[in-house]
C-alpha cells in the first residue's frame, strides 16, 4: 500500500511536469490551421467524348472564389455540360444543400444504385443534376445524409491517430459539388441513374490530402 | 486537517493533494490560455465560469473527498490525460477546447479518486460535460433551423404580417431569409441548458418537479427568444435595411438577445427558487432539511 502510494505520487509529479510544459508550449506554439491542399482539375476525367474545359466561377457572387472547372462532352450524341465546384467548409456546404437539395417542390431526389443520391430539376427543356460527391467515391444531397456519412465521420484508429497529431481534421466536411446539365427528355430514369455514376466515380481519385 | 502547504517530503497526503492541485491548475490554464489565444472570447468567459463554479464546489469539498485512486483508473486516467496533452500540442481546434474540459474531469477523475468514485464528483463531470460536449457532438448532426424557421414565420403570422414560408426561407413583405444552421439557435439553447445545469449546482432546488422543468425553460426560452431575433430579421430582409439587419445579425444586437435569455432564465430561476421556499403545506410535517 505504502509502495503503491509512492508511485502515485512519482506518477503524479511527472504528470505535473508533462502539464507544466505542455501549459509553457501553448503559450507560444502556432495556431494557424495549415490552408488544405488545392483541387487539381483535371482537363478530361469523364468516362465520355471530351470536346473542351476551363475553369469555371459559381455564378452566386458569396461563391465566385471558389475553385471550379467547367466541362463539355458528347455521350452516344447526347451533348452534356458538367461543372464541379470543390467546397471544404461546412457552412458553404450548407449553402449548395439549400440550394439543390430537396427544399423546393420540383426537385426530386433519386438514387442511382450504387450509393449515389442526386437531385434532379427541370429547368426548361434542361435537365439538372446536382450532388455532392464525396472523397471516398458515392454522393449526397442531403445535409442529414452529409452528416451521417463515414466520410464526415471516421473513427477509425488510423484517422484518430492522425487527428491526434493534428495531421488531418476530425471530420471531413469535403464536398465536390458536381452538376450535369442535358437536355430534358434525354433518357428515363434508369438512363440519368447511370448518366450520374458514370459521372461521379472517376472523381474520388482526384481528391487531395484533407 | 487543513490545506497547507506540506511542510516535508513525507507528508504524502497533503503532498499528494497538492500535486493534484497543481495539474488540475495547469489544465486549466492551459485551456483558457489556448482560447484566449484564440480569440475565442464568448467560450472563454463561459469556461471561466464553469471552471470556477466547479473549483469552488470542489475547494469547499477539499476534506471530505475521496481521493484513493486504483492502478486501473490511474491508468485509464494517465491515458486519457496522454490523448488530452498530445492533441493540445498538435493543432488544438475549437471543438477539441470545447470537449476538453470533460475529458480533463474525467482524467483527474482516474489520476486522484478513482472510477469508483464517480458518485462523489457526479455533478462536477455534469457540469464540464455539459459546457461543450452535447454543442460538438449534436450540433454539426442537427439540422434545426426548418423549426427556428417555422416558429419564426409564426411570430410573424401572429403579428398579423403577411409572411409564407418554403422550408428555412422566409418570405415578409420587406424580402425573404434563409435559416441557415448558424441562425437556428441551437448554440444559445446549448449555452442556456449549460447555465441551468450551473444554477441547479450552485442554488439546488428541493423541488424534483422545478428540478426537471428547468432546463426545460432554458432551453424553450433560447428557442423563442432566437424566433423572435429571426422574426425581426425577416422584417429587416430589404436592401433598405441593410444596417439594421447587419446590426442585428452579427452585430452587438445579436448579443443583446443572448443576453436577454440569460437574464430572462435567471428571473425564472429567481421566481423557482421562490417558490421552492414556500413553507411546506400543514399537512406535511417534514422540515426543509429532512427534505434534502
Amino acid at each position: 500500500m505504502k509502495k503503491w502510494f509512492s508511485l502515485r505520487l512519482g506518477i503524479l509529479g511527472l504528470v505535473a511536469l508533462a502539464v507544466g510544459g505542455v501549459w509553457g508550449r501553448s503559450l507560444w506554439m502556432s495556431l494557424e490551421t495549415p490552408s488544405p491542399e488545392a483541387f487539381i482539375f483535371p482537363p478530361q476525367p469523364g468516362p465520355w467524348q471530351w470536346l473542351d474545359s476551363g475553369p469555371y466561377h459559381p455564378p452566386e457572387a458569396e461563391n465566385a472564389e471558389l475553385p471550379g472547372f467547367q466541362y463539355r462532352y458528347h455521350r452516344e450524341d447526347l451533348p452534356i455540360t458538367a461543372t464541379v465546384v470543390y467546397v471544404t467548409h461546412p457552412h458553404v456546404n450548407e449553402k449548395y444543400f439549400r440550394s439543390y437539395g430537396p427544399i423546393l417542390a420540383n426537385t426530386e431526389i433519386r438514387d442511382d444504385g450504387a450509393g449515389g443520391s442526386y437531385s434532379l430539376v427541370t429547368a426548361g427543356d434542361t435537365l439538372l443534376l446536382h450532388g455532392c460527391i464525396r472523397p471516398r467515391g458515392g454522393s449526397v444531397i442531403t445535409y442529414r445524409q452529409f452528416a451521417q456519412s463515414p466520410d464526415t465521420i471516421d473513427l477509425s484508429p488510423s484517422h484518430l491517430w492522425n487527428w491526434l497529431r493534428g495531421q488531418t481534421p476530425l471530420r471531413d466536411y469535403r464536398c465536390l459539388w458536381g452538376s450535369l446539365q442535358i437536355p430534358a427528355g434525354a433518357g428515363d430514369e434508369v438512363f440519368l441513374d447511370t448518366l450520374w455514376e458514370e459521372w461521379r466515380s472517376p472523381w474520388p481519385a482526384h481528391f487531395p490530402r484533407p | 486537517m487543513s490545506f497547507t502547504l506540506p511542510s516535508t517530503i513525507s507528508d504524502r497526503p497533503r503532498l499528494l493533494r497538492w500535486l493534484l492541485l497543481a495539474i488540475a491548475t495547469g489544465l486549466i490554464a492551459i485551456h483558457l490560455t489556448l482560447l484566449w489565444r484564440m480569440d475565442n472570447a464568448s467560450f472563454w468567459g463561459v469556461s471561466v465560469i464553469f471552471w470556477g463554479v466547479v473549483g469552488s464546489r470542489l475547494w469547499e469539498q477539499r476534506h471530505t473527498l475521496p481521493l484513493k485512486s486504483d492502478p486501473l483508473s490511474m491508468a485509464i486516467g494517465l491515458l486519457v490525460l496522454s490523448v488530452v496533452l498530445l492533441k493540445t500540442t498538435a493543432l488544438p481546434t475549437s471543438n477539441f477546447l470545447a470537449v476538453y474540459p470533460f475529458l480533463v474531469g474525467v482524467a483527474l477523475l482516474g489520476l486522484g479518486a478513482g472510477f469508483g468514485a464517480w458518485r462523489d464528483y457526479g455533478k462536477e463531470l455534469l457540469l464540464l460535460f455539459v459546457l461543450g460536449v452535447p454543442k460538438v457532438v449534436l450540433s454539426p448532426m442537427l439540422d434545426f433551423s426548418p423549426v427556428t424557421a417555422r416558429l419564426g414565420t409564426f411570430l410573424l403570422w401572429y403579428g398579423g404580417v403577411d409572411v409564407q414560408r418554403w422550408g428555412t426561407l422566409i418570405q415578409s413583405p420587406a424580402g425573404i431569409v434563409d435559416v441557415n444552421m448558424g441562425c437556428s439557435g441551437l448554440e444559445t439553447i446549448f449555452y442556456l441548458l449549460g447555465l441551468s445545469m450551473v444554477a441547479l449546482v450552485m442554488y439546488p432546488l428541493r423541488s424534483p418537479l422545478l428540478r426537471i422543468i428547468t432546463p426545460v425553460i432554458a432551453a424553450l426560452l433560447a428557442f423563442v427568444i432566437n424566433g423572435i431575433r429571426v422574426a425581426l430579421l425577416a422584417l429587416l430582409s430589404g436592401p433598405a435595411q441593410a444596417i439594421p439587419f447587419k446590426y442585428w445579425h452579427e452585430g452587438d444586437g445579436s448579443l443583446l438577445f443572448a443576453l436577454t435569455a440569460v437574464c430572462l432564465f435567471g428571473g425564472c430561476y429567481w421566481v423557482m427558487m421562490e417558490w421552492d421556499l414556500r413553507p411546506a403545506p400543514p399537512l406535511v410535517t417534514h422540515d426543509r432539511e429532512t427534505l434534502r
